[in-house]
């Protein structure tokens, strides 16, 4: 796994972001470490609860993503400094402070996992 | 101890403003002295002022306590080399060093000591280790004293890329204190990977490495944002961590490394091409940057078993300066970017808004930067990240012309060294004398320049428009692009003003006491010059004129065919002497365990029974063989331990014919390691050989046995093999070869096998690998040095292919392919010392 410092890590999460939508529960991430080639999303946990790339879609810039169609041959650029949307299908969070950890593969960094607490406003 | 200071701008060494302009190398993938001597004297003849050196823990450790400096390990005499050539020196003695070398560069041994956990570092959380760091200070107490004793040590790296999750200074702030405690006072620096201020405040120089492109399926040319870290470099990184001294590149991106899954070096040298380096490193210096390593300026070779496990035997990173040795286009761009900062001082600029020369914003002007040093001068920064020719005038008249993909650095009123004021200039000076200016002209450039010589006598070629636009005040125009082996000089009273095409521009030679050389291919040293093509030659003398020497004669080598190979078995694992084998280690079956940490092993295992089927886990390269027959060869290979499968094993199914009902079963298995990971993920300790091994579902005892399988084919005895087919056969020649010593003839070894595997030895010396299904290598250079170029040389070929085994009497290699030497590029001495030609 990539060496990442937790200090890094905290800004790619964009803190607040954390809400409910029409489609489920989403939040947002910020990439100010570098131009970075995602070639697989392993998950997202809310808390205890997994979430597989099935589950998940990414909206970056105006492009929509299903997470489980990057691979390696067809991965999404997450480009410096752009924000990108992780939407969880159908996933419901009650008000309050949740753990969230995105797991994740770059070419860059390999394997990457950020976890962070985000609060779930009323 | 070479004098160093410093301040926001620049260094200034022995009082004088330097700009750094620095280039990586690997001494220890150069295994000659003579190519040590080569490879700095290019890199001094072709601008750089400085060598960056990582000094290899492993290279000079095969065990505890033991330490190797003779012979091409001897640092002393590299060292030396690095002061006599005239080069600066950055120095970078880990402990742990990446560079795409197995472990990043930690000795084999160290990943079994008890006790020690590497780099003070487990799953990205901070242990310290004092066993770890008691054999750091023995490597610390080793390598120190040489690069202290180096009076051109500039610079000293502590560690390399390193982070852990919680950030914490224990280790690093250690490291430099055994730097100055063994009495090195030089500036400390670390080359921060994120560029986000880790360390800056233990080291003394804060530097950042840069790579935009590591991927070469997406275009960088059409990435959006491929530089966008860079650009913001001044903004987040200078003023937040350098406020009071200069911003420096510890990697600048020149290159990238090709591997065994990777895409070959022909598609990174296309991808690439001579354009991003120069984007780049131009970048870079608009930034307000004035110290800069290319990583790597010198390929080297993997020879023996130095590659990490994503780096096949070239090394030659796409470098300016190949893995032979041979000068490319990139290091051409590289050298015009050297010239024009040797001879124009950019060590002290602030950036300033265009409005301040009356320019505007355009997505083509990268930047405009105010010289510190030089009131009222200006450099203006050109980028141009589109497929067509960019304009924009920078005064009416005077048109600035950035190709596509390229970038250029133009001075705008600026006092050149004899006095006169460049007020507006259209390209991108090569360089400037006392005596003269050297124009690149491969697009129309314009120039006005004040003069104040009354009654101005204007000598010089037709091409050459001039316009008086005042007193004192001139325009200069070439209109049409010159040729690139054409040259034109417009002469003015004792100062002259040279236009090259772009062969010549590529191929111009800024060496001691001013001396201009325009013509030749290579240069080594400041004494020797070479040609490869025919082309004008000659020296720019103090008066304008240009003194032409005749070239020598283009020979073409001629190299011998390679025939009367002799083939030699080797040695079946079933007749090895029985002491060839030692007991599997209780701590586990994988090689490190049984302190093989590299090469190649067979283990033996004996069991009864008749079980249905095997699975396996072994890394990499590997075969079984079931009662002396062939099962199965495979490998399992990944470069990062993510992407492979979690479960690596394989199960096959044993053939029950095969099975012995009257005695017990033996397993002899092949495994061949092709290196440690290099440590960027923490993953160095990932075992290599048998990892797993089981019959049905039973876990077999580990208790077998392992030898290591020598694969030298000249230590095998021809009398042992009578056998008709064998999975590892040696074969072996002799050629000789006689290179003149007026010719640089880079000589590689091209493959064109149907085996799976093929080991290189060249007079004793493992110097290449090459694997079938990884066809990315077929040519392997062949060291000069290791390779006799003046007399007899004894090659070596270990072909090693389970199924279907190698049958000893069919002819080599008439019945596998084909086996040439080639030359890479042939260069012909023009002369060996300038002065003698002056």
């Amino acid at each position: 796994m990539s060496i990442i410092p937790k200090f890094l890590l905290k800004r790619v999460y964009v803190s607040g972001s954390l809400r409910e939508t029409s489609e489920g529960i989403a939040f947002d991430l910020f990439n100010s470490i570098g131009p970075g080639i995602l070639t697989r999303l392993n998950n997202i946990k809310l808390n205890d609860h997994v979430f597989s790339p099935q589950d998940i879609l990414l909206k970056m810039g105006d492009k929509m993503f299903a997470a489980h169609e990057i691979s390696e041959n067809n991965p999404a650029i997450f480009f410096h400094n752009q924000k990108t949307t992780c939407i969880i299908m159908g996933a419901k969070l009650a008000h309050g402070i949740h753990t969230i950890t995105v797991d994740l593969l770059s070419r860059e960094a390999g394997k990457v996992v950020v976890t962070i607490q985000d609060n779930l406003a009323g | 101890m070479v004098d160093i200071q410093f301040d926001r701008h620049s260094l200034i060494i022995e009082g004088q403003r330097t700009f750094i302009r620095s280039g990586a190398m690997h001494y220890f993938r150069l295994p000659h002295p003579d190519l040590w001597w080569d490879r700095l004297s290019k890199l001094k003849a072709s601008g750089y002022n400085t060598v960056d050196l990582y000094f290899s823990w492993d290279f000079h450790s095969p065990a505890p306590g033991q330490y190797d400096f003779t012979g091409i390990r001897n640092v002393n005499q590299l060292l030396e080399m690095v002061t006599a050539v005239g080069l600066y020196l950055i120095a970078r003695p880990g402990p742990y060093i990446n560079a795409e070398t197995t472990r990043g560069g930690l000795p084999g041994w160290l990943l079994t000591e008890p006790d020690v956990i590497i780099r003070n570092r487990m799953d990205g959380e901070f242990q310290y280790s004092p066993r770890y760091m008691h054999y750091v200070r023995q490597w610390m107490d080793q390598i120190l004293p040489f690069i202290k004793a180096c009076p051109n040590l500039l610079m000293i790296q502590i560690e390399n890329e390193y982070s852990t999750v919680e950030m914490e200074p224990d280790y690093m702030t250690e490291l430099l204190k055994i730097v100055r405690d063994h009495g090195i006072t030089a500036p400390s620096m670390h080359n921060d990977f994120y560029a986000a201020g880790l360390y800056e405040d233990i080291v003394d120089i804060y530097a950042v490495d840069n790579y935009s492109v590591t991927s070469f399926d997406l275009n960088w040319r059409t990435f959006p944002g491929i530089f966008s870290v860079m650009d913001h470099l001044e903004e987040s990184i200078r003023e937040a961590f350098c406020p009071n001294r200069p911003l420096m590149m510890a990697e600048l991106q020149a290159g990238w490394f090709a591997g065994w899954k990777g895409v070959p070096y022909e598609v990174i040298h296309k991808a690439l091409g001579r354009e991003h380096i120069g984007m780049i490193t131009r970048s870079f210096l608009g930034q307000g940057g004035t110290i800069y390593n290319h990583y790597k300026a010198v390929g080297g070779t993997n020879w023996n078993h130095l590659g990490a496990t994503d780096a096949f035997t070239s090394y030659d990173f796409s470098a300016p300066i190949s893995e032979s040795g041979i000068p490319t286009k990139r290091l051409f761009e590289a050298k015009r970017i050297n010239l024009l900062l040797e001879t124009f001082d950019l060590t002290q600029t602030e950036r300033v808004n265009p409005a301040e020369i009356g320019l505007t914003d355009s997505h083509t002007l990268y930047g405009v930067r105010k010289s510190v040093s030089q009131a009222g001068a200006y450099w203006i920064f050109t980028r141009n990240l589109t497929e067509t020719t960019q304009c924009f005038d920078v005064k009416p008249g005077v048109a600035i012309e950035t190709q596509p993909y390229h970038a250029q650095m133009i001075p705008y009123q600026f006092t050149l060294q004899n006095g006169w004021l460049l007020e507006a200039l259209n390209v991108e000076p090569l360089c400037q004398t006392p005596h003269c200016l050297i124009l690149p002209a491969s697009q129309k450039v314009t120039m006005d320049i004040q003069i104040p010589v009354p009654n101005l006598i204007i000598q010089g070629d037709t091409q050459i428009k001039h316009t008086i636009l005042d007193t004192n005040r001139y325009r200069f125009e070439l209109e049409s692009p010159l040729k690139p082996d054409e040259m034109v000089t417009v002469q003015l009273c004792d100062y002259s003003i040279h236009f090259l095409g772009g062969d010549l521009a590529d191929r111009l030679w800024l060496l001691e006491n001013d001396q201009l050389w325009v013509g030749p291919d290579m240069v080594r040293a400041q004494t020797e010059a070479y040609v490869s093509h025919a082309r004008p030659i000659g020296k720019i003398q103090t008066d304008g004129t240009f003194a032409s020497v005749s070239a020598p004669e283009l020979t073409s080598i001629m190299l011998p065919e390679l025939t009367d190979w002799q083939l030699l078995p080797e040695v079946f694992p079933s007749q090895l002497p029985s002491d060839r084998f030692k007991s599997i280690s209780r701590s586990g079956s994988d090689m490190d365990q049984n302190g093989f940490y590299e090469g190649a092993v067979w283990y033996q295992y004996e069991f009864t029974g008749k079980p249905k089927c095997l699975t396996i886990h072994a890394q990499h390269i590997w075969a079984i063989l079931l009662n002396g027959e062939v099962l199965i060869q495979n490998h399992t290979f990944h470069v990062h331990p993510e992407t492979g499968g979690t479960e690596d094993s394989v199960t096959i199914q044993l053939p029950q014919e095969h099975l012995k009902t009257d005695g017990p079963n033996t397993l002899h298995i092949f495994v061949e390691s092709l290196g440690h990971h290099k440590g960027f993920y923490d993953d160095m300790r990932e075992p290599r050989g048998i990892l797993k091994l089981k019959l049905d579902n039973d876990e077999i005892q580990l208790t077998g046995k392992i030898a290591p399988a020598a694969l030298d084919p000249f230590s095998v005895n021809p009398k042992e093999a009578a056998l008709e087919t064998v999975p590892i056969l040696h074969a072996v020649t002799a050629f000789h070869l006689e290179v003149s010593k007026n010719t640089q003839v880079p000589i590689g070894l091209k493959l064109d096998l149907d085996v799976e595997r093929v080991n290189i030895t060249l007079n004793g010396v493992l110097i290449g690998k090459y694997w079938q299904s990884c066809k990315n290598q077929t040519v392997f250079y062949l060291p000069e040095g290791i390779l006799n170029q003046e007399g007899i040389n004894h090659l070596g070929l270990t072909l090693i292919n389970f199924l279907p085994p190698l049958t000893v009497a069919n002819p080599f290699p008439k019945s596998y392919g084909k086996v040439c030497l080639l030359p890479l590029r042939e260069f012909s001495k023009l002369f060996e010392n300038f002065d003698d030609m002056s």
